[in-house]
């Protein structure tokens, strides 16, 4: 599986300013960088200390979370922030400005792919569908 | 074994968020955190439209995402079904919220307070400020951690320790359920059959939120 | 009384650190430490738990009055639950109940007795209060009550809305009995008056409930007991309950999906004001396919009676009304005749007669269909489906037996509330409804319309005395509202502002205002302020509101969860009961509450024997149960003495249980009210309402005679031929002329209908606005805007969020667009208890619009009720 891999160089300001702001502007300039072919490969790295994605847990850019998502795995920030919710999207919190003014908040559709169970991230989060 | 879960009848709820109010004032929800939440929304076009009302609160998933990405370990399903958060583990890394598909974990940023803080009386109400040694410890919360609703296990567990039945009147039930004007909530005991929520399951048409995510919910939905 | 600066640093800074430190809990015990005893303070909590207890009471947030349990936790109200053991909301609990806890922990409260500063008086403006003792304000507002007595007591008007369900107005109307003035004025013109006195011009009493036990087909025109209504708890559960369980089919018909459309298996969007051409086909519908209810028509009903041309009934010497016997082919009166004629038309020496039914079938048959769709905008085909199912789940002739009584089995019902009372012709309206209900016979049937109270001899079933010039300064019972017994809410205040206009024989000088607010509530909110202007205002309140704060003196008031009352309950179709509120908590140590201030002022201004005297009548105290004179009371001792006198329990049974409840008999609930009409020697529902015939003719012969009356008319109803007028507005029987409100004549350059509605998380205008937990409980609950339907929106060029104006004729107010497809595209709708512009409020509060500024005032003639619903506007981007 092949990901473009956008960077944006302006995210951790905009995150600084956009605290407040319900609709921050996502201002995007693309950095080409090398870009890692095998997601489930570098998964696995990341489980098994291979790379190195920091030491502090936390969903501020600079720890573990963005590192591994956006900076190691290149997930764009539009692969998993999306504008708003459709009307009928059943998710408690979709009224709520997103934590620290991120561009958008996240459809969990995008964790599903790697975190289900026997997916190809190195958490399984997500069990097997239910009927 | 037992499993407690509830049974949302959407045929009847009619929105009013009566079980939004009891579960803020009973859990004592930081103001703008919601244990409990009715989403509203349309379907179809004029005329021919409907409103829907979907009352959600933690699912109590007998497979919980939140309990897998929790880096501290301090989130669990206890043996009677219910999904409970340490506050003393918690360590506020929000992974359990990112990682919820139903979107019902609430971080506590601050001590957020009802009134705005330049009220007349310029301090919090003698509500806010009954001391952490009167609340029960579920209630103890305080700034960086997560919280979500217990299904009033403050209730179930003095029901327990009383020797009575948990669901079997007003008290013993979460606080979201006897109070609802539609009488569009059941709580009970999924593993037992001759339950009222086992029994509503079996007699209508009962649907979990989000089965791709194969979380298995214990919060069950009447259509 | 405020607290200190210093105080006031100190603890922020302890807030602030806390939140810094991340120290445990809110524990804010040391601060609250600092809090005096005193009065206007907010009480420390102990640290520990002490006392955890559940305290029976009454719920006041709405006009539901749940049986509530207060649990208090050291002394704190922690939480409010419903009371099981309630037969009414059987332990359910709305959000306004539950939040209850924040009128009573409520920074914005008043705390101590307050008078104005700043003379000039408008509730945008900061009065610049002087807080004063107890003693100087009670003084002054007696001195003033003793001015006025003397000089002539019908000077003052004492205002209530929700104080007729705290202290309860058999107080409040003893305190004007006593002191001489007849303007006692309470709200229901803003809810369902209207609708109050169309039960009363059709069976003597008013008030009633879908039977909805057993009901198979409810028609719903605008009771949204899902968001407010009186007897929404008992509604709500018992209609889910019948929806899901048993098959009842709910139609909802109504311009807006409201959250009870929501869950209809139909909703009609019908035109706004146009609901009784609706009904008025539906009639003609029943009458084609058969679904006449003949047998009830004739026995319970003045269906049959002969009607001239002079639209009067056909009598005898003696005043009889006569039928038509079939057997003797003559008219005799009803209790003679053999066989009654329903449907005929005969001739009595040389004249033509018609039976009232047969005038009304002409009337009906003349209609057209396809009018009736022009005019509701319901397809024809539509009404015809929704009459044939009314007809046939009617069951028509059947019986069923309960507790060994044959009863008549007729489920199907038809409901509204404010939607087709708050309307220029409500009366006229609803009247619509009850004669569909009587041609199926529905009345007091087994899953049909429960009747309550209905009284044969009650005066709104005989012709008003239309008096002029009129006696109270609402005009109710006067040639302009001649069948208004419910007050008419929005009339005193332009009274005030011009009394000679109305012929009012004597200058109003005061008005006492507890436990109301008319400039939310009503109408052409600028002219009210106007008003209120003119006269020395006392308000007795629990926060500073918009009528506070144009007060000349503000009395605190204890909040209900504070107060001692015997309190008003609701019935249900099986059961009632007896209820009391008693203090759980004194939350600012205030030393009186409502019944407290009310004694003192009697007692100060000399009228207290007086006032003794009233409420032993107005509570029907006799004996050893009743107040003496010559002695105070304390409020406690008042509950003691009304709830022993009512219930024959000691109040220590109330104090435990909250509450004594009593099954309803078959007999009592099917038996009682409209079996008053049943037979020979009973008077007769009316089906024909014959007493609007003569009250015309005395409103005729009075504005004939009277000019100011005439201009009244013509400017409420912009209509010079008076007799014109009073034929259409006074009709015997509903017309579609009823249909058309003055604006929707007038008003040709604003294309859209104007609608206003209730929420859940407000109740009329009590002071939910400050109330944080009900600000919270919906992502949109602290703010209203305006609905519109998505291709309305597209057409006008507006998105979702915008900023509009909406203006009427008489102003216009900024929104915000909320884009739906559960809206007419012919009209817009907005929620009307938002927007509060007192100068006390908060920001917070003060969220979204006003919408009564924009209304029209054009009252329902008939009983006074305000025009919520008939205003036409335009809606453009801001």
């Amino acid at each position: 599986m092949k990901f473009k891999f956008l960077v944006f160089a302006s995210l951790a300001l905009l995150f600084l300013f956009a605290a407040c702001a319900q609709k921050p502007e996502v201002e995007e300039k693309v950095i080409e960088k090398e870009v890692p072919m095998n997601l489930p490969d570098t998964a696995k790295k990341i489980a098994a200390g291979e790379i190195e994605v920091g030491e502090e847990f936390g969903m501020e850019i600079g720890q573990r979370y963005h590192t591994i998502h956006a900076d190691t795995l290149g997930l764009a920030c539009t692969t998993c922030h999306v504008k708003s919710y459709a009307d009928d999207y059943i998710y408690q919190r979709k009224y709520k400005v997103p934590v620290r003014g991120a561009p958008g908040p996240v459809d969990r559709g995008v964790c599903l792919g790697c975190h289900k169970e026997n997916g190809p991230a190195a958490t399984s989060l997500y069990g097997t569908a239910s009927d | 074994m037992v499993k407690y879960g509830l049974v949302i009848d959407l045929k009847k709820c009619i929105g009013c968020r009566s079980c939004v109010a009891a579960c803020k004032i009973e859990n004592m929800v930081q103001p703008g955190n919601y244990w409990n939440f009715v989403l509203e929304y349309e379907q179809g076009k004029y005329p021919n439209v409907r409103r829907v009302f979907v009352p959600i609160n933690c699912q109590h998933c007998e497979n919980p995402p939140c309990v897998k990405a929790c880096p501290a370990k301090a989130i669990s399903k206890n043996e009677y079904g219910v999904v409970l958060i340490d506050y003393d583990k918690c360590k506020g890394y929000r992974y359990c919220i990112a990682a919820c598909p139903y979107g019902v974990i609430h971080f506590i940023d601050k001590i957020r307070y009802l009134y705005p803080e330049d009220n007349p009386d310029k301090a919090p109400t003698p509500y806010e400020q009954i001391p952490a040694e009167a609340r029960h410890p579920l209630h103890r919360k305080k700034p960086g951690i997560a919280e979500k609703c217990t299904l009033c296990w403050h209730r179930i567990e003095k029901a327990l320790k009383e020797g009575k039945e948990p669901g079997s009147d007003y008290d013993t039930s979460p606080a979201c359920v006897p109070v609802c004007p539609a009488g569009a909530r059941y709580f009970g005991d999924l593993d037992d059959p001759n339950s009222v929520v086992s029994k509503l399951i079996a007699a209508r048409r009962a649907i979990q939120l989000k089965k791709e995510y194969g979380t298995r919910p214990q919060v069950y939905y009447l259509v | 009384m405020k607290i200190s600066r210093r105080e006031f640093l100190k603890k922020s800074s302890l807030i602030a650190g806390m939140a810094a430190l991340g120290s445990q809990v809110v524990s804010l015990s040391s601060v609250a430490a600092e809090a005096s005893k005193a009065q206007g303070k907010v009480k420390q909590v102990a640290a520990t738990v002490s006392e955890d207890v559940l305290i029976p009471s009454t719920d006041i947030m709405c006009v539901n009055f749940c049986g509530i349990r207060v649990r208090r936790v050291n002394g704190v109200i922690r939480a409010i639950y419903g009371n099981p053991a309630s037969p009414y909301n059987v332990g359910h609990l709305c959000p306004k109940g539950q939040s209850g806890i924040f009128d009573v922990y409520n920074p914005y409260r008043v705390k101590a007795p307050l008078k104005r500063t700043n003379p000039n008086k408008d509730p945008r403006e900061d009065p610049k209060w002087k807080e004063i003792s107890w003693e100087e304000a009670l003084n002054e507002v007696a001195a003033k009550l003793k001015e006025v007595r003397a000089k002539d007591p019908r000077g003052l008007t004492f205002f209530w809305g929700h104080g007729k369900y705290l202290v309860q107005d058999k107080y409040l109307k003893a305190f004007c009995k006593a002191f001489g003035t007849p303007n006692n004025v309470h709200r229901t013109t803003v809810c369902e008056a209207a609708r109050h006195v169309a039960d009363e011009l059709t069976w003597g009493g008013h008030g009633f409930l879908p039977d909805l036990e057993y009901t198979r087909y409810y028609v719903n025109m605008g009771a949204n007991f899902t968001e407010g209504e009186q007897w929404a708890r008992w509604l709500d559960r018992t209609c889910m309950d019948a929806i899901v369980n048993r098959g009842l089919k709910l139609v909802v018909v109504e311009p807006r999906l409201s959250n009870l459309a929501a869950k209809a298996h139909e909703w009609i969007p019908i035109k706004p004001g146009t609901d009784v051409v609706f009904l008025l086909a539906m009639a003609k519908e029943l009458i084609l396919n058969g679904y006449v209810d003949k047998e009830f028509l004739i026995e319970y009903t003045d269906a049959p009676f002969l009607v001239g041309e002079d639209k009067k009934f056909l009598r005898d010497e003696n005043g009889n009304a006569l039928v038509w016997d079939k057997k003797a082919s003559q008219a005799v009166p009803y209790d003679d005749a053999e066989e009654i004629a329903l449907d005929a038309k005969v001739t009595v020496d040389g004249k033509e007669y018609r039976t009232a039914f047969r005038v009304f079938k002409d009337y009906v048959l003349s209609l057209s269909l396809s009018e009736a769709e022009e005019i509701t905008g319901v397809p024809a085909e539509t009404i015809r489906k929704v009459a044939k199912e009314f007809g046939e789940n009617a069951h028509i002739g059947a019986t069923v037996v309960m507790d060994g009584k044959v009863l008549r089995y007729r489920p199907v019902a038809i409901h509204t509330f404010r939607g087709m009372s708050a309307k220029e012709y409500g009366s006229q309206q609803w009247r619509a409804a009850w004669i569909v209900q009587m041609l199926v016979g529905n009345l007091d049937a087994v899953g049909g319309i429960r009747l309550y109270h209905a009284n044969p001899d009650y005066k709104n079933m005989k012709p008003s005395t239309c008096e002029y010039p009129p006696s109270r300064v609402d005009l109710a019972g006067s040639v302009f509202f001649p069948h208004a017994t419910h007050n008419v809410a929005q009339q005193p205040a332009l009274t005030f502002a011009e009394p000679e206009k109305y012929g009012l024989p004597y200058k109003p000088e005061m008005a006492l205002v507890y436990a109301t607010n008319r400039l939310i509530s009503t109408s052409e909110v600028e002219k009210q302020i106007e008003g209120f202007k003119k006269v020395y205002m006392v308000n007795i309140n629990l926060v500073l509101d918009e009528i506070a704060q144009m007060s000349d003196i503000v009395l605190p008031n204890k909040s209900y969860l504070e107060c001692w009352h015997f309190s008003p309950t609701r019935w249900t179709p099986d059961s009632s009961h007896s209820a009391i509120r008693q203090p759980i908590v004194n939350a600012y140590n205030l030393p009186y509450q409502d019944f407290d201030i009310l004694w003192e002022l009697a007692k100060r201004a000399g009228f207290l024997d007086e006032y003794v005297d009233a409420i032993n009548k107005n509570w029907n105290l006799k004996d050893d149960k009743k107040f003496e004179k010559g002695r105070d009371y304390d409020a406690k001792e008042s509950v003691k003495i009304i709830w022993e006198a009512k219930t024959g329990k000691p109040l220590e049974y109330a104090i435990k249980h909250g509450l004594v409840a009593k099954k309803v008999s078959v007999e009592e609930r099917y038996l009682h009210d409209a079996e008053k009409f049943r037979g020979k020697g009973k008077p007769k529902m009316h089906f024909y309402a014959e007493q609007l015939v003569h009250t015309k003719e005395k409103v005729l012969e009075i504005a004939k005679k009277e000019p100011k009356v005439r201009k009244v008319f013509e400017e409420w109803y912009g209509e010079t031929d008076l007799e014109k007028l009073l034929d259409i507005k006074l009709s015997p029987i509903p017309l579609k002329e009823h249909a058309f409100p003055v604006p929707h004549k007038q008003a040709k350059d604003y294309p859209l209908y104007l609608i206003t509605y209730k929420r859940m998380y407000r109740n009329q205008a009590n002071p939910d606005a400050l109330n944080p937990v009900l600000n919270e409980v919906a992502h949109d609950s602290s703010y209203n805007y305006m609905l519109i339907n998505t291709v309305k929106a597209k057409e006008l060029g507006i998105k979702d969020g915008d900023e509009v104006w909406i203006e009427s004729r008489v102003g216009k107010v900024k929104a915000i667009a909320k884009l739906t497809e559960g809206i007419r595209p012919d009209t817009v709708a907005v929620s009307y208890h938002y927007g509060r512009f007192s100068s006390a409020f908060p920001e917070y509060a003060k969220k979204g619009t006003a919408i009564n500024f924009v209304l029209e005032l054009h009252p329902d003639m008939i009983s006074g009720h305000n025009s919520f619903l008939d205003t036409k506007v335009k809606v453009y981007k801001a």
